[in-house]
């Protein structure tokens, strides 16, 4: 059986969504109306991460995230993810592969919501 | 995206219906309208004598939609008109009857004010608070009607 070894754009996927979704005031990724904003890694569906490659050989990474009550302001919680992702893709000895970092707050979780929909 | 841009100047711009912020050469961050509705329903839901969003019909659809799953009472009654850097507000509101109306009116404009400018950034030009029905105590409470005494 041959090992997969997972491409530095899924790695960067993975990583970069795995950061987000651990910041608080994050609740979910979201893939949109059509998955569009996913990324496969290993045969797992990663929602809300898509990693395009760059003709310098880098990957600019776009998150799609839904945000959590109560919820910091989103500005500032986007530049704390930006460079916690940056952080972690330099760990993962991915740092000269990381392009930028775009980050989109497509939904509001409420109090009490508890699922996310869809979208 | 730009991405040969240098500096640390930010701009803020309208992109697909959100607020995008460009941090020059890392990227940017978004904020979609419907988070922008969104702060401004929950932050009037948080005072004190609010007791709904919404008018009649929308809170009867409302309520029929949000059991079947699809339907979002948090975005009930708000309209929202974002610009670049400003937003403003339109709240349609059910007050509990005895709560001052002009008090609540007044909180209700100053939470949306610091809850939508704290969280997204935006620079909030008006809240424009319509009070479209008053709810009773026993509102809530099923009416059964007894056909003999």
């Amino acid at each position: 059986m041959p090992v997969l070894v997972p491409s530095p754009r899924a790695r960067l996927a993975r990583v970069a969504l795995e950061t987000a979704l651990a910041s608080e005031g994050v609740a979910a990724g979201s893939a949109g109306n059509s998955s569009l904003w996913a990324t496969t890694d290993g045969g797992e569906l990663l929602s809300g991460v898509l990693a395009a490659a760059r003709r310098d050989g880098r990957y600019d990474v776009e998150l799609h995230l839904v945000a959590r009550w109560p919820v910091p302001p989103l500005h500032e919680l986007g530049e704390q993810i930006r460079k916690r992702v940056a952080m972690a893709a330099a760990e993962e000895g991915l740092g000269d592969s990381l392009g930028s970092v775009r980050i989109s707050f497509g939904d509001l979780l409420g109090p009490g919501e508890q699922e996310v929909a869809e979208r | 995206m730009a991405e040969q841009a240098t500096g640390t100047a930010e701009t803020g711009k309208r992109q697909g219906g959100a607020l995008e912020q460009q941090d020059a050469g890392r990227g940017s961050t978004s904020i979609a309208d419907a988070v922008v509705t969104k702060v401004a329903g929950i932050a009037a839901r948080e005072v004190g004598g609010v007791q709904n969003l919404g008018g009649g019909a929308a809170r009867t659809i409302g309520s029929v939609t949000h059991k079947v799953g699809i339907g979002d009472e948090r975005s009930q009654g708000v309209s929202v008109e974002v610009g670049e850097r400003e937003a403003a507000v339109d709240l349609t509101i059910v007050i509990e009857y005895g709560e001052s109306i002009p008090r609540v009116a007044d909180a209700v404009r100053s939470n949306v004010i610091e809850r939508v400018e704290g969280i997204t950034g935006l620079s909030v030009t008006e809240v424009n608070v319509a009070v479209n029905d008053l709810h009773f105590p026993g509102d809530d409470e099923p009416h059964e009607e007894t056909r003999v005494s």
